[in-house]
Order: C-alpha cells, then structure tokens, then sequence
C-alpha cells in the first residue's frame, strides 16, 4: 500500500512542482507586494501592513472598477450561453452539412485575440468599417455609429466582442452533452404529445444542467479576470468608461506605477471570486444533492 | 391549428434560418478578413468599401514576406506551442491517473487548489514571473516561455482530465494488473487508449492557448527573433503603422491553418472533451 502511494505522489509531482514554481511562487510574491510600498521602478519597499487595503478599499475609482467587472462577467455569461445554448440546439439537428458548418462555428475561438480585436475594430470602424456602411446603405440609421468611441456604447460593443469570441465554446461543450441524451425520450414525448417547448423544459434542460452549471463557473472566473480583449481595444476607455479590474489594476501597477496597489487590487478581486466560487458550490451543487 | 407535413416545413425553414444566421456571424468577419488580404492597399481603405474585391492581387503576401521576418515568428509560434502542448498534456494526464488511480494523503486537495490558482489574475502574475525566469536565465529562452505555458495550463488540464480518467472503468486495468502488468504497461496499454478522446481534446485547449497567447510571449521574449506570431502581428501594427494590408493577410495566413485543422479535428473535440463532465 505504501509503495501505491510513493507512485501516486511520484506521478503527481511534476505538476506540484511545476506550479508551485511558476504560479505558486509569483502568487506569494504578489501577495506580500500587496503588503508594501513599491513603487514599479525603484527597488526599496517598505513594509506597510494593510495600508494599501485600505486606501483601495476608500477609492471610488475601484469600485466603479468593480461594477464594471460585474457589467462585463454577467453580460458576457449570459449572453454566451443563450447564443451557445441556442446554436447547440440548431446544430443538433440533421441538416445537409452540418458537419462542416460545426467546424465553422469554432472560427471566433480559434483565432489569437489580436487578430479577432483588429478584426473587428476593422470592420466596426467609425471612418472606413464595412458594418456602417451596410447598415447606413440598408437605411437602418441615419449616421455612422461610434461603436468604440462614444462612452456609452463603447461596453456593450465590447461585450460584442466577448461574446463573439467566446460563444463557441459554450456550444461545443452543450452539444457535446445534447449527442449523448437518448432519442427514446424524445420519441416517447412526442407520442404523448408534448410540444417542442415542453419537450426543452422536461427532457434537455434536466440533461444538460450539469454541464451548464460546470461551464458557467469557467467562464464566469476566465471572464472577471480577462484583461486582453479590453486592453488591446480601447485600454479602458474612453475615458474610464470600461475599465475593470484587471484593467484598472494594470493601470495602476504599469502606468501609474504603484505597483504595490495594482497588486493590492489583484488580490482583493481574487478573493472576491473566491468567495463568489465558494457561494456558487454552495448554492449549484447543494441543490443537486437534496 | 397548421397541419403537420406545414409544422414541419415551417420547422425546416426556422433551422436552415438559424442555421444560415449562424453562419453568417461567424463566417462574415472571415469572409471580411480573406477578402482584405487579397484587396489591393488602395482597394482596402476605400470608401464605401467593396463588398468582393474587384481586383485580387497577391502583392500583400509577398510583401509580408520580403519585408517583414513572418517566417521566424510562424517558426517561434510553432515550436512553442506543439512543444509546451507536449509537455503539459503528459504531466497532466499522469497526474490526472494519479489522482484517481492512487490513494494518499492531500489528494482530494489538489483539485480544489488548481481551480483557485486558475483564478489568479494573470496580467499581475506576470511581473514576478519574469522576475524569476531573468534571475535563472530563462527570459528570452524557448525553454522560459515553454515552461510558462505548460504551468499555466497545468491547472485548467489536470482538471479536466482528472473528471474525464474518472469515468474510465477500473476493472480493465485491475484485470491487467492482476495478469502480472506493472503500472506503466497498464498506463500505457489500456489507460491511454481509452482516454484516447480526453486526450486530443486536452492536447486542443493545450495548443490552442500557446497558439493564440500574446501576454506571455510578449513579455518573456525580448529579441525579434524570438518573438511569436501574436507579438509579430502586434509588432507590425506598431512599425508600419496600421497598415491593413499587411496586417489581414499577416492575419490570414495565422489563421486559416488553424481554423483548417479545427475542421478536421472538431468531431473529436466534442465527443472527447467534455466525456467526464458530460456523465457528471
């Protein structure tokens, strides 16, 4: 038995190792920077105990951070996993090439975002972007709209992006699931009668419930903490207009190098998720169990 | 009430409605992004735009190559990435077999703490990564960004591997060893080729993350010519300006291998990936 565990520990142990190292030891890092005063180019860095905390926690500019963050985690979530969930369910279906149009669907995935976000400042731009053009051609409005520009739209286009870029990943992961679901309940429901939407509400919704709910929680944390798609846009602008977390913390740390806060703010939005994790287990699988 | 055979006619024409909505939000900023490519640089910043090139022209490609060192960063690209793909999916999955295959003490632990290292926030993380990799010499080096990837990575694999080894049956394995195999013959012979679809879908994520990665090969690279792809097409956007001729078929020639071998492999993708959860 003994021998049994030395293995498993032994197989274990480059993964330990690995991320101990290379994620474990940063974190730390990060950790007790958040606990001092440094400044991004000097070397000195004194110990200033919960100072920064503090500070952060009294700046209006975090918070507005933080709602933000909210903003863009919720709106990204829901919306990803109606269109996901909504194009799973076509792409279930028998249609002629359907196979190869799956395949297509992944195309927002699988590019770098670099390339996603100069793609579509490109096609969505104010002066010259082929998506103005067709819709002031289709008389749909008047004059070109600012997408990125204008502080109130400027979110809600990069919500766009994050969900155009996201979306297929909820659907791989829901049609995956739906293949597996037994054709038999579907043929028995219609035998008895129950019409399409009953047939979602008793048969597909209990079905993939479990996926959904392990998903969501992905990509609720991957979505509070990314930060390339808002950078590489509109760095946070206009004029603050969405700046999140990670954005705000990246300000603070590299542009106004106050390292030692931006740290600060990493932390505490690290432990916000942590407990939104911890509430969520609680919640989602609680209710599983009873 | 409509009779069935319109039910269903109506049904047909919503799904290839939908279906060909899909397409179109997926495939129009790809058809947007080819077409650029091939436009002349008059053609490209014309307004109104054309909607089909009037003239193609391969001059941007021949361009990129003579002007800029896209070979180099294709090259970069690729080496990191198959190799850290490598990489990670081995230490992942024997660890994901560890995990559920073995008993000891902290096991259960290991799960929980992976997800909460997925949560740290990366853009702060990176900092002190790089600090640690100059102080071993590692910045600038293949082996720096590599080892980067494969740690990061490690989290999210080990998870996902560890729900989908959880659903392949005992016995096999147990038979084999009882027949006289060790735990390598087993890992190997009967454990790897069940999880066969966990795998190459682990190896998809794996890849796909080092593929389209710009942070950390950004920050751990510091020479030209080791720069990958992502950091090379944002470099030329900084040297030549925005230029979008370059730029979307510099873009094109990223993507389209990708989004080919993606076609090809996606049946996989979605029958293995998701194998553990799915049950769960």
């Amino acid at each position: 038995m003994k021998r049994e565990s030395a293995i498993g520990i032994a197989l274990v142990s480059p993964t330990l190792i690995l991320t101990a190292l290379l994620i474990g030891v940063p974190a730390v890092y990060v950790v007790w920077l958040s606990l001092t005063s440094k400044h991004l180019l000097l070397r000195q860095a004194d110990f200033v105990g919960l100072a920064n905390y503090l500070r952060v926690l009294q700046d209006s500019s975090f918070w507005s951070a933080l709602k933000l963050s909210f903003v863009w985690m919720f709106a990204n979530w829901a919306i990803q996993l109606i269109l996901g969930l909504g194009i799973a369910l076509l792409l279930n279906q028998k249609f002629v090439g359907r196979t190869i149009i799956r395949g297509i669907v992944l195309f927002p995935y699988v590019i770098p975002t670099i390339v996603a976000i100069l793609l579509i400042k490109w096609i969505f731009s104010e002066t010259y972007g082929v998506s103005n053009y067709i819709l002031l051609k289709m008389g749909m409005i008047k004059k070109p709209i600012q997408w990125f520009t204008a502080p109130s739209l400027a979110m809600t286009s990069l919500i766009g992006i994050g969900v155009w870029k996201y979306f297929p990943f909820m659907t791989i992961v829901i049609l995956a699931r739906l293949q597996t679901i037994d054709p038999e309940l579907y043929s028995a429901a219609n035998v008895d009668g129950a019409s399409v939407f009953q047939q979602f509400r008793y048969i597909t919704l209990p079905e993939i419930s479990g996926v959904i709910i392990f998903i969501s929680l992905l990509r609720c944390i991957w979505m509070f903490n990314m930060f390339d798609i808002i950078w590489l846009t509109s760095r946070g602008g206009p004029i603050r207009a969405t700046t999140t977390l990670p954005v705000y913390s990246y300000i603070k740390a590299f542009k106004m190098q106050q390292y030692a806060v931006g740290c600060t703010i990493a932390i505490i939005a690290t432990a916000f998720m942590i407990v939104g994790t911890l509430l969520f287990f609680r919640i989602a699988l609680g209710k599983e169990e009873t | 009430m409509l009779s069935h055979s319109a039910k269903k006619i109506l049904k047909r024409v919503g799904l290839y409605t939908g279906v060909g909505l899909s397409t179109m939000l997926v495939m129009g900023p790809l058809y947007w992004l080819v077409s650029s490519a091939f436009k002349t640089p008059a053609a490209i910043v014309k307004y109104p735009p054309d909607l089909l090139p009037k003239a193609i022209t391969l001059e941007n490609f021949r361009l990129l190559f003579a002007q800029t060192p896209f070979l180099t960063y294709f090259k970069n690209s690729v080496i990191t990435s198959v190799v850290s793909t490598f990489l990670s999916v081995a230490v992942a999955s024997v660890a994901a077999y560890s995990l559920t295959r073995f008993r000891y003490m902290g096991r259960r632990l290991i799960p929980r703490l992976s997800l909460f290292l997925y949560m740290l926030p990366r853009i702060l993380l990176i900092f002190p990564l790089f600090v640690l990799l100059y102080k071993v010499k590692l910045t600038n080096t293949y082996t720096g960004l590599v080892m980067a990837y494969t740690a990061f990575s490690l989290p999210f694999l080990v998870y996902l591997l560890t729900e989908f080894f959880k659903t392949i049956p005992v016995d096999i394995e147990d038979a084999a060893l009882i027949d006289g195999a060790n735990r390598c013959q087993v890992f190997f012979r009967v454990t790897l080729p069940l999880g066969l679809p966990g795998i190459i879908a682990a190896s998809i994520f794996a890849f796909i993350w080092a593929w389209n990665d710009y942070l950390f090969a950004y920050i751990l690279m510091s020479s030209p010519r080791k720069y990958t792809m992502t950091v090379g097409i944002a470099h030329l956007v900084q040297k030549l300006g925005i230029n979008w001729a370059h730029l979307m078929a510099a873009a094109t020639l990223y993507t389209i291998p990708s989004l080919l071998f993606f076609i090809i492999i996606h049946k996989r993708l979605i029958k293995g990936a998701f194998g553990g959860a799915v049950k769960g």
